[in-house]
């Protein structure tokens, strides 16, 4: 009974906090990507980090306080009652968590069959890139890079008969930033926390990390137009087939979409990037809040328990 | 949900004026009739504006509050919202027009087949055109050098 009470009081906390923090997120994003716009490598970091947050916050503050709290301060009493409200949040919170795996599961599975299926006939490319590049036998998907633990990035003979090598250069480059990002795997995070409300944020920091992707293919405006030119040659064959999940496609459908990332590309200018702000302010905050916490912590897990009391009653 | 219902069938038909107007009013932020004539609607009379804003607002697409003896006029929706609303709406008696609903589908989707090549034949003009600024500019660079 203590054992199914700290269960369903620790996915009880962390279901208010998700739900809580996520709610929040859903309705202020649009607000916060407003600091962040027109930079598309900060703008996709702040939106994947907006998206995580509430998972993230949710997580610390169980292990941190929830977790500790119950162990240290509850009384191993067997017959204390567990109030309905706990035991539905928890349930709430399981069915979360399950419906979370299956749908990261399916789109896993998806993705493998979809990549054993362009792979069949794939002859490994005499390439110089850190990750191995496939030529595949069909023409879709022209470019894609696949895979999460073992990237790879597959190429078709049509589109490297289409390009010019300075063109297949860019594109390859593009791709190679999605394995350095490591795109995919957040999209099978994002697919791993599956919510709903959270569609149209997830869909800016996929817009936001093929340009990023894209910023990060070129250092020039000679190189900005040849991956120009590249997405618009890939971009008539990519409309043959719909992308996979958990690939990044160098195009991806409709083609409206795709108009604001060539448009990025033809204006781009070959001033060099403002330096990076520094990093201590940040570290000062952070050092400051972990010696708050540790002052606190007591404190703090007393006003848990409290609270986790009235939660369980 | 009526009033959603009212603003699509109202926002669908907008006037000239009317559009210019709440195109003064999304740039601004928010205007009164006086504000709007003193930047950028100086040629129109005030009892125009004052009118055409008022029919925007019966609309549904401003709201207002009292200021003084005038009225303060804001956009009650973003540029992207309407411009969402109006589409939908023009789709949705589209798709209404006809028995069959694939009929219209099939038109649609053979339209946006034909506006994606338009798209991206307009875009490769573009590319092909910097291409050209970008080669005449190196030539002319290394003809000043030479």
């Amino acid at each position: 009974m203590f054992a199914l009470r700290g269960v369903a009081v620790t996915l009880s906390v962390f279901l208010l906090v998700y739900g809580g923090l996520s709610l929040v997120v859903a309705g202020s994003w649009r607000r916060l990507r407003r600091y962040a716009q027109g930079r598309a490598r900060r703008e996709a970091g702040l939106l994947f980090g907006l998206r995580m947050l509430p998972l993230l916050t949710a997580a610390a503050i169980t292990l941190a306080f929830t977790v500790p709290s119950f162990v240290l301060l509850e009384p191993r009493a067997v017959d204390e009652p567990v109030g309905a409200a706990p035991l539905l949040l928890s349930l709430c919170g399981a069915c979360l968590g399950v419906f979370g795996v299956v749908s990261a599961g399916k789109a896993l599975r998806r993705a493998r069959q979809a990549i054993a299926r362009w792979t069949k006939e794939a002859q490994l490319m005499n390439t110089d890139a850190p990750v191995p590049v496939l030529r595949i036998s069909g023409s879709v998907p022209p470019m894609t890079a696949t895979g999460i633990i073992h990237p790879r990035v597959l190429l078709s003979g049509t589109a490297e008969f289409l390009l010019t090598p300075n063109e297949l250069q860019m594109a390859l480059n593009h791709e190679l930033a999605h394995v350095r990002r490591h795109d995919n795997l957040k999209k099978l995070l994002l697919r791993l926390l599956a919510l709903p409300g959270m569609g149209a944020l997830e869909s800016a920091w996929l817009e936001a990390s093929e340009m990023a992707a894209d910023d990060a293919a070129v250092s020039n405006m000679r190189e900005a137009l040849d991956l120009a030119a590249a997405l618009l040659k890939v971009s008539r064959l990519a409309q043959v087939e719909a992308p996979v999940e958990l690939t990044a496609a160098l195009v991806r459908t409709p083609v409206a979409a795709m108009h604001a990332r060539v448009e990025r590309l033809i204006e781009w200018s070959d001033e060099s990037p403002s330096r990076p702000k520094p990093l201590w302010p940040w570290v000062v905050l952070g050092a400051g809040l972990i010696a708050v916490f540790v002052g606190a912590y007591g404190h703090l897990l007393v006003g848990m328990h409290a609270a986790t009391e009235w939660l369980v009653q | 949900m009526s009033r959603f219902f009212h603003f699509r069938k109202s926002s669908s038909r907008l006037g000239p004026l009317e559009q210019r107007l709440l195109g003064a009013l999304w740039e601004r932020g928010t205007a009164t009739v006086r504000e709007l004539l003193e930047n950028g609607c100086e040629k129109l009379a005030y009892t125009t504006v004052m009118t055409t804003l008022d029919r925007l607002f019966k609309k549904d697409l401003l709201t207002r509050k009292v200021e003084g003896r005038a009225f303060r006029y804001q956009p009650r929706f973003t540029r992207e919202e309407l411009h969402r609303e109006v589409a939908g709406a023009a789709l949705r008696e589209l798709l209404d027009s006809s028995p069959g609903a694939t009929l219209p589908l099939s038109y649609l989707v053979e339209i946006l087949t034909e506006r994606d090549a338009q798209l991206l034949d307009h875009l490769g003009d573009l590319v092909e055109a910097k291409r050209r600024e970008l080669r005449a500019g190196t030539r002319q660079r290394s003809e000043e050098r030479g």
